[in-house]
């Protein structure tokens, strides 16, 4: 991190943001996925993090909406969203005219990380390993955990 | 997995530039260097609208570029901002004629006229802490800590403001915190400028106010004079125009000790060496010892009001933490987790934020 970005933590007065992006936020709410185990440990410890007033929990209000009003009221009770404007749209439009990014949904998600300078992202999306952000879970250490009482 | 640590890109070099940001910065800095001029030149701006057309333009500068939602939440918090002050201003007016109800009857309650003054006696052993703090320090020329005294009671028409202000531009939630905190300590202030009208003590020492006077001494009263005397002349016509206004029965609770104390108490849990605590502190204690100096409050009024300012923090403070637990635990609960968080998590805690 730069100085400056350093600097701008230290000043900070809210804990730091996570963003729970959709593949994560996708495999929480499908028992059926793959990763279903792994996504719940990490939004479980996110949630215990947000208690302890650690961390603010974000996601992208348009990918709330897709899980169903049902989950944004129990399961992902503590996640605000971020709203996207119109200035975060044209700004994507501008991402998807250039060569680095091609899908309007990472671009998007790009766009919202860097205009509420969040630097931490729990995701289970690899493509986001491209970029220089705090993943959640660690690439590295992305295992399978024990499972989980019912 | 792909992205090795050097060849993880910034997502400035991916994301366009928010063109925006450094006219919102320029904007902002201008705004500063305006409004220290006019400090100097023109008098810090203290009534009520000037106040607010000096926020307003702030707040547009720092909005600039923003979202048209942002703005929507922005105009929302102004109009429940205009609408807090509102019993303020009534309360305060009707704090001695008392308070119409629907035109129909009026509330009146007797005006406190010495109970303050007896309860400082006997928390200063038989002593009036006005008189004798006037008697010790008060002179015909002014000292230096008349400036002391008078700036720091001059910071009541603009710090609460600018930190609002402040955290309006740079996080919502916090301001939403501190707004929570501010809004119950105007409502009690305004419930008990009726309940409890009270004489403050240079009006129990003025002979135009023969109905209330007392005491056999007098309280000199220019809480401008230190201000004034550093060169802030505009803000001391403008000052004495908005007391004509205003009702002078109305000093329990301190409003003044209050907002002194809400202030540093916001920003303590971001503290973290305990000499800055309390450094930080001694700014309210010097507030309550200026105001009880320059004969505006009795000591009561501002320990009455800084219990209220505790007991807000408490009470939100309280209320922040259960909604947090209760929206965490539906979230366990859909999970399928127990209610019972991580004890290894959040040993780390600095902040005291909902």
């Amino acid at each position: 991190m730069t100085r400056v970005g350093r600097v701008r933590d230290r000043l900070r007065m809210d804990p730091p943001m996570v963003l729970l992006e959709r593949s994560l936020l996708a495999a929480v709410t499908d028992e059926g996925h793959s990763r279903h185990a792994v996504a719940c440990a990490v939004y479980a410890r996110l949630v215990d993090e947000y208690v302890a007033q650690t961390v603010l929990l974000r996601a992208v209000s348009e990918h709330l909406p897709t899980l169903g009003r049902s989950h944004r009221g129990s399961v992902f009770a503590p996640v605000d969203p971020l709203h996207v404007a119109r200035q975060h749209r044209r700004a994507v439009d501008l991402m998807l005219e250039g060569d680095d990014v091609d899908d309007p949904d990472l671009a998007l998600t790009l766009v919202m990380l860097d205009r509420h300078s969040i630097r931490r992202v729990a995701t289970l999306d690899e493509r986001y390993t491209a970029f220089d952000l705090d993943l959640l879970p660690a690439p590295e250490t992305a295992v399978e955990p024990a499972p989980t009482e019912p | 997995m792909p992205g090795s640590t050097e060849s993880r890109r910034a997502l400035r070099t991916v994301v366009p530039v928010e063109w925006l940001r450094p006219v919102r910065l320029v904007l902002m800095f201008g705004y500063l260097a305006t409004y220290l001029w006019w400090l100097r030149f023109k008098g810090l701006p203290v009534d009520r609208i000037s106040v607010a057309i000096s926020v307003g333009l702030f707040l547009t500068c720092a909005f600039v570029g923003r979202s048209w939602r942002t703005w929507a939440v922005l105009l929302v918090d102004c109009l429940a901002y205009c609408l807090m002050w509102l019993p303020y201003e009534k309360t305060r007016g009707a704090a001695d004629d008392g308070i119409s109800v629907l035109g129909l009857f009026r509330i009146k309650f007797p005006v406190q006229v010495e109970t303050m003054r007896h309860i400082d006696r006997a928390l200063f052993f038989g002593h009036d802490p006005n008189v004798v703090l006037q008697e010790h320090f008060w002179e015909r020329s002014v000292r230096w800590y008349d400036v002391v005294a008078s700036s720091v009671y001059m910071t009541h028409f603009v710090l609460p403001i600018v930190v609002m202000a402040i955290l309006w531009a740079t996080s919502h939630r916090q301001w939403t915190r501190f707004m929570k905190r501010f809004a119950t300590l105007l409502a009690i202030g305004c419930v008990m400028f009726v309940v409890l009208p009270t004489v403050p003590p240079w009006m129990g020492a003025s002979v135009r106010y023969p109905q209330y006077r007392f005491f056999d001494v007098s309280i000199l009263r220019d809480a401008g004079r230190g201000f004034r005397h550093i060169g802030f002349f505009g803000f001391t016509a403008d000052y004495k125009v908005q007391l004509s206004n205003g009702n002078g029965v109305a000093a329990m609770p301190s409003l003044h000790a209050s907002f002194a104390l809400i202030v540093p108490a916001f920003f303590l849990p971001l503290i973290r060496r305990r000499w800055l605590k309390a450094v930080v502190l001694l700014f309210p204690a010097t507030m309550l010892t200026s105001l009880v100096y320059l004969g505006e409050h009795w000591v009561i009024d501002g320990l009455v009001g800084w219990a209220i300012t505790g007991g807000c923090f408490w009470f939100w403070g309280r209320m922040e933490q259960r909604t947090r637990t209760r929206r965490a635990d539906r979230a366990r609960q859909a999970l399928g987790l127990s209610g019972e968080p991580d004890p290894s998590v959040g040993s780390d805690q600095t902040m005291v934020t909902a």
